[in-house]
């Protein structure tokens, strides 16, 4: 699971990570391996181009990007 | 009955099935009779969730359900116990003298102590930022995934959990939730009062055993279940807790091996050291501490074979499973440190840095003050006695690596010392206490009269320290 999540402090990583185990967490990384999901917050961001949206989370969009997608779709 | 009741009541009832397997193994730990009983309720406590943890291994592995793991391990330690119970008569324990009211007392603070920390310990679900990231974490995934997977070694993707860590409480979170069925952070919690319950038991019975009498005995038990800077709500769901116990087995076994005080010493120390070194990286040096004690401590006598022996029950199962563990996750770096300042072009830089770790030490000592000070206070005021002073030197040489550490911190010599010196610390308090209370009590005599082990027919005598 990659978490965009812009300002989330190591608090809120941990506790996403803890939370969504044992699938593992990324938090805003600059690249996504093909099969992961992405959980976009934030609606100052734009969502990445060529991601699809799965389903709306509270103050997000859970997101299934193509495979081999590189770069930070948050930006 | 409320959800939580019935997580709590299904947890209770699981750690009294594993504690009641784990003391009928640990009759193969400790020879028959009173005088023992005490340790043998705390080992049988330890051994019950390593039965735990080893049923996660187990099926993480590819073996069936953990609860059928559970109950093989369980049903094997109990055969063990049964086919390698020592013949021998235990020691008998130092009568105990008229009942006192002080002693009542005592037995009321330490009872609180016990209550007050499971307060703490169950009035929320563990939410430690360790237990998040670190120890929860991995049981959790364990658990979840009804395997290790790879990515809980990755340092990109696991790094900040420290895959470098131990994993045995981990799987012990793993396999209580594999046999109960589910995941519950706030039943799991039920497991560290029973650490602690395991702590007391071994200290008194051990210092008892050895001859300390029961006013000192007593106190040290109710001031170490009363010692909130390690039994706080906040060390819950973190490895220091365990950590303290398998340090406090691990002493005791020493110090009895070096002595002979019963057959099965030397098991119990190679024990300890498993499980010392299972839970936490400072387990194996513990594990090479204790052996350095028993070198040191019996030089000019003693027998030399034994002492080999003895070196070899510390070090060689801690070496044994670092090596295993190694040999089969891969060697994580201990990303918290730098150790390339020992390179000589460093010196300078390792020169400073020892500096500020001193200075930051200093800080977190001047700030908790009572606890050193009282600690040099009980120590100068005790009496030579080398049975409880090898824990000392355990506790000693610990410390000693606690308070240099923070020189090689990667994030600087304050942030390690703030954040982790007092927690590591206090996790020596079960050493510390054992070590004091036996120099308190000498060799046993001054508080009860002529009162010391008296080891039956059969028994080795107790050998030059």
């Amino acid at each position: 699971m990659a978490l965009f999540a812009p300002g989330a402090d190591e608090t809120a990583y941990y506790l996403s990570v803890y939370e969504f185990a044992p699938l593992p967490v990324r938090l805003n990384p600059p690249a996504v391996s093909s099969g992961w999901l992405a959980a976009v917050y934030g609606t100052g961001t734009g969502r990445p181009a060529g991601w699809s949206v799965l389903r709306d989370l509270p103050g997000g969009v859970l997101m299934e990007g193509p495979p081999a997608v590189s770069g930070d779709p948050s930006r | 009955m409320t959800a939580l009741a019935a997580s709590f009541s299904e947890m209770a009832l699981l750690l009294l099935a594993a504690g009641a397997a784990g003391f009928a193994s640990a009759r193969s730990l400790h020879p028959a009779g009173r005088a023992h009983r005490p340790e043998r309720i705390g080992w049988g406590v330890c051994l019950g969730l390593a039965f735990l943890s080893g049923s996660a291994l187990l099926a993480s592995l590819g073996g069936p359900h953990p609860r059928v793991c559970f109950a093989v391990l369980a049903v094997a330690g109990m055969v063990a116990g049964r086919i390698f119970a020592p013949r021998e008569p235990g020691a008998t324990v130092p009568p105990a003298g008229r009942p006192r009211a002080a002693h009542a007392l005592l037995w009321i603070a330490a009872a609180a102590g016990v209550l007050l920390y499971a307060v703490r310990a169950l009035i929320r679900p563990m939410w430690s930022i360790d237990f998040l990231a670190i120890w929860g974490l991995k049981g959790r995934t364990i658990f979840a995934a009804g395997a290790i997977p790879t990515w809980l070694s990755d340092p990109r993707l696991a790094g900040f959990s420290h895959p470098e860590y131990p994993l045995g409480l981990p799987l012990l979170f793993a396999g209580a939730s594999g046999v109960i069925g589910k995941w519950d952070d706030h039943a799991l919690a039920v497991l560290f009062p029973a650490f602690q319950i395991a702590t007391l038991a071994v200290l008194f019975g051990w210092l008892r055993r050895r001859g300390a009498g029961p006013g000192v005995t007593l106190t040290a038990t109710a001031l170490l279940a009363l010692f909130e800077p390690l039994y706080s709500g906040f060390l819950t769901g973190m490895a220091d807790v365990p950590l303290s116990l398998g340090m406090l087995l691990l002493g005791a076994a020493l110090s009895d091996a070096m002595d002979g005080t019963d057959s099965r010493a030397l098991a119990r120390l190679s024990v300890a050291s498993l499980l010392a070194s299972s839970v936490k990286n400072e387990g194996l040096f513990l594990a090479a501490a204790a052996a350095g004690v028993a070198i040191l401590g019996s030089r000019g006598g003693g027998d030399r074979i034994r002492r080999l022996k003895v070196v070899a029950a510390a070090i060689f199962p801690a070496a044994s499973l670092t090596v295993l563990v190694r040999a089969v996750r891969g060697a994580a770096p201990l990303r918290d440190f730098d150790f390339g300042l020992f390179a000589p072009s460093r010196l300078g830089e390792l020169l400073a840095r020892a500096a500020e770790a001193i200075s930051a030490d200093a800080h977190v000592a001047a700030r908790s003050w009572i606890f050193p000070v009282s600690i040099a206070v009980l120590v100068i005021a005790g009496q030579k006695a080398p049975w409880a002073g090898r824990l000392l030197w355990l506790a000693a040489a610990a410390l000693a690596v606690y308070l240099a550490l923070p020189a090689f911190a990667v994030l600087g010599p304050e942030w390690l010392a703030e954040t982790t010196l007092f927690r590591t610390a206090a996790a020596l308090a079960p050493l510390a206490a054992a070590g004091i209370a036996g120099r308190l009590s000498g060799d046993g005599r001054r508080e009860t009269g002529d009162e010391r082990i008296k080891s039956d027919a059969g028994v080795k005598g107790a050998a030059p320290a």
